[in-house]
């Protein structure tokens, strides 16, 4: 993964629980060097190992760490670094929930090394969405759920986040998620 | 749907900006982007120029006209509002049955995002194929690298400052530490020093002997620490003088004379005199070094020679000479094994069958230090019972002579071994003037004493020709020895005899201060009489004699023999002995007259005329081989011309030395011409 995943996931640690539980993280982790670069590429076993390691440290289940994460992402990482980029791709959930792809897309044609996920969006009679997460890593859902709730905050609506099911594929995940009352 | 509509769709799949004009410039049907930012009724049959402003093509005036001719070409403008941008290239639409233009393009996120942020564009904004906000998001994360490097940077500047405070810390921990330690070491080597040995129990002098040796041995460790922390302050930043190598190495020899002396071994230098001497160059550094090998060859020959070689070699670099300086002994030679870590600290060279000499086993690691902050490189061989080789280059740029005689050329003094001149010795402390006043007093000196800044300055600048030298102690009360030197020396700065800084405080802060200050050297306390002699010669002498010159087990620097027989015999090889002869009559006549002008000078005080004279006579002397009346008068040239008093004594001085190498300047040459 790209240096700003683990970047984001330090700085959240350093701002939510401060220097001495991070350096915890990384020992816990067996990280040695947290000078992260944005763009450069980490192995993926570096995020695991310290997600892993901050649900321990901070005594969260994995789930809820990888959630916290998913949120801190959208309210902070994305708004700090790259806010111009979010505005681009929506005004709302459902058209920035669309765009996702495109905005996927075009950073593909730059940064050749980016695995993203891919967000199949459906809109319900009812006004609800279905959301089909599509990636080829394991074990994010939660932060994705995460994501989705700092979304829904960024756009100030009240939606309801469910997890409907998680669907069984060879590589990677599939989950849908079910965002009522937007 | 006709061809031109059908046409009309297709632009607006490929273009979010596209605009159609009829041939007089004004809007006939436009794009929903274009209509939604713009606020474009085109039933008002807005004018197209009048709605953009164009940037690019430079030639744009506003004109349909304009605008045919730069089809092809990027279009660059932003609406009058100031709302909206726009980049794309106009297209005929005759082809296609129809009159008229039409824009298709695209945004200009650039400008959007520098002059619109109010108005942001959307991914949607764009056609899939345009690269504006794929170059956006590389540009944010060009930016956040921009910010990741800029905080690795202070986090490395912030560990860096940490480190330099704690080496700090440790550094001046160490200084600390050696100055507790110095001053009573002072007290005790001093102290021993000045026992009467007359009439003592053999037991006890060999006590008193251990006694010397161990403290010696401690006060070296003690020396070596600073000095390492000094090497480690940045020895490369010693100062540059300029020196005259023949005069340097002669200095170098003086010193280690009565070494050699006392073990029964020749010493030897040879040099070849027809090269260029004078140098600018870390001239303290490289005479450290040649003191600490010379002074270990000696210890470690027990018969036979030590020798000092130096080739001078032209560099690559311009203006430079590479100096090839070799020491080399008859001694009992490194056992192999031992060659690879003979520059390390505490390392002692133990070779079989030899009993081991004292010492720290210091020495080679610092004379290492000083090669390598000059840029040289320090080769040792050896072969065990016939002696080691010390071998190192260095590369000096080379001085103009003259200058030379203008700096504060110094050499020594050496009379029955004693030294010669009147010493200010200034020190807070009563006992230490005391101990030191009494060393400095045996090793031949007069001395005065101040026990404060005040009074040294009050001393100097009353009586500035009354010292040869000022030993100040750095640290003391009120007016410190930097203080002191400072008010010295801009009272009498041309006429103030030079200062030294006698402490045991020699942190690198202190040595850039005392520089700042006008202290032209160091001399760390305690020191031993031996050492102090060692210290002083150099920097106490106003000419140059050898008392001893016919201990033949010597073979002293040529240059400062009264006779140096090979530049004479090879003058006469090469202008031929008849005319060496006349040449000879009409140095003795010239000689004579110079001699009584110089006389006259001295006395009338008129340092130009000195100067020229003393010039003139030394250049004769040293090109018929009488190299220490020669050099004297080189001395003599500098001194005046460095602003010091001169007394007839000196120039009296030289004559002694002048008819010794005359009688044998005349015997060589009726050897010569009887062969």
């Amino acid at each position: 993964m790209y240096g700003i995943i683990n970047k984001s996931l330090k700085d959240m640690v350093l701002r939510q629980f401060g220097e001495p539980a991070w350096q915890r993280v990384m020992q816990s982790a067996q990280v040695d060097d947290d000078s992260f670069l944005t763009m450069r590429i980490y192995d993926d076993q570096v995020t695991y190992s310290l997600a892993a390691a901050a649900a321990e440290v901070l005594g969260l289940t994995l789930e809820d760490a990888l959630r916290a994460f998913g949120v801190h992402w959208v309210q902070v990482t994305l708004q700090e670094q790259y806010e111009t980029l979010m505005q681009a791709t929506g005004k709302d959930m459902a058209s920035f929930l669309r765009n996702l792809n495109a905005l996927h897309d075009r950073i593909s044609s730059t940064f050749l090394d980016y695995k993203p996920p891919h967000f199949m969006v459906e809109e319900l009679s009812d006004g609800a969405l279905k959301v089909t997460y599509i990636s080829e890593r394991e074990g994010l859902t939660p932060f994705v759920e995460g994501l989705l709730a700092g979304l829904a905050q960024r756009f100030n609506t009240s939606m309801s986040i469910r997890r409907i099911e998680s669907v069984e594929v060879e590589q990677g995940e599939h989950t849908e998620f079910f965002l009522d009352g937007a | 749907m006709d061809v031109y509509d059908s046409l009309w769709a297709e632009l607006n799949q490929l273009f979010s900006v596209v605009c159609q004009l009829n041939p007089d410039g004004r809007i006939v049907r436009a794009s929903r982007l274009l209509r939604e930012r713009c606020d474009l009724d085109v039933s008002n049959s807005q004018n197209f120029f009048e709605t953009f402003k164009f940037k690019r093509p430079v030639l744009i005036d506003g004109s349909y006209q304009s605008a045919q001719a730069a089809v092809g070409q990027l279009f660059l403008g932003f609406s009058e509002s100031h709302q909206f941008a726009i980049r794309g290239q106009m297209i005929e639409l005759s082809k296609y049955g129809v009159e008229g233009l039409c824009f298709v393009g695209v945004p200009w996120l650039w400008w959007m995002q520098s002059n619109a942020t109010h108005a942001p564009l959307a991914l949607a904004d764009f056609p899939v194929h345009d690269v504006q906000m794929d170059q956006l998001f590389f540009m944010s994360a060009q930016q956040a690298m921009v910010e990741d490097l800029q905080m690795s940077n202070d986090a490395l500047a912030a560990a860096k400052e940490t480190v330099e405070k704690s080496i700090q810390i440790k550094q001046n921990f160490f200084h600390h530490v050696s100055h507790e330690m110095r001053t009573p070491l002072n007290g005790v080597i001093s102290a021993i020093a000045l026992v009467p040995k007359n009439n003592l129990p053999s037991k006890t002098l060999e006590l008193l002997d251990v006694a010397t040796r161990s403290g010696e041995q401690l006060l070296e460790v003690i020396n070596f620490t600073l000095e390492s922390a000094s090497a480690a302050d940045g020895l490369a930043n010693e100062p540059s003088e300029l020196f005259d190598t023949h005069i340097l190495c002669a200095d170098v020899l003086g010193i280690i004379r009565t070494q050699a002396l006392d073990s029964g071994v020749d010493l030897a230098f040879t040099i070849d005199k027809s090269k260029t001497a004078c140098y600018r160059g870390q001239a303290r550094l490289l005479k450290k070094v040649l003191i600490n090998l010379l002074a270990n060859a000696v210890k470690f020959t027990e018969r036979g020679s030590v020798g000092l070689t130096v080739e001078i070699s032209t560099d690559a670099r311009a203006g430079c000479d590479r100096l090839d300086i070799v020491v080399e002994d008859t001694g009992i030679g490194i056992p192999k094994s031992e060659l690879l870590h003979i520059f390390e600290p505490f390392v002692h060279s133990v070779t079989p069958g030899v009993k081991s000499t004292n010492g720290t086993g210091l020495g080679l690691s610092l004379v290492k230090h000083y090669v390598d902050a000059m840029g040289g490189e320090l080769v040792v061989t050896s072969v065990i019972g016939k002696g080691s080789r010390f071998h190192f280059s260095v590369v000096f740029e080379r001085a103009d002579p003259c200058e030379l005689a203008e700096t504060q050329m110094t050499s020594l003094l050496f009379l029955d071994n004693k030294l010669h001149g009147n010493i200010l010795l200034v020190d807070d402390s009563e006992t230490n003037l005391l101990l030191n006043a009494e060393i400095l007093r045996a090793l031949g000196l007069t001395v005065e004493t101040a026990n404060s800044g005040e009074a040294a300055v009050a001393q100097v600048t009353s009586n500035p020709n009354a010292y040869q030298l000022v030993l100040m102690d750095l640290d003391m009360p009120d007016v410190d020895g930097f203080e002191a030197t400072r008010r010295i020396r801009l009272d009498s700065a041309c006429n103030a005899p030079p200062i030294f800084a006698f402490t045991a405080f020699m942190e690198g802060r202190a040595r850039e201060k005392s520089t700042a200050a006008g202290i032209s050297g160091f001399i760390r306390k305690p020191v031993s009489p031996k050492e102090l002699f060692r210290h002083l010669a150099p920097l106490l002498s106003v000419g140059m004699q050898f008392v001893d010159e016919s201990q033949e087990v010597i073979t002293v620097d040529p240059l400062v023999e009264n006779f140096d027989t090979r530049v004479f015999t090879t003058l006469a090889h090469e202008i031929g002995v008849d005319v060496t002869g006349t040449l000879v009559n009409k140095f003795l006549i010239e000689s004579a007259g110079r001699w009584e002008n110089l006389h006259n000078a001295v006395a009338a005080a008129d340092t130009p005329f000195i100067a020229r004279e003393a010039h003139t006579l030394g250049s004769a002397c040293l090109s018929l081989g009488l190299m220490s009346a020669g050099m004297a008068f080189r001395h003599i040239e500098a001194e005046v011309r460095g602003g010091r008093p001169l007394v007839i004594d000196k120039v009296d001085n030289i004559a002694a030395d002048l008819n010794l190498g005359l009688q044998r300047l005349e015997q060589t040459l009726n050897e010569l011409r009887g062969a």
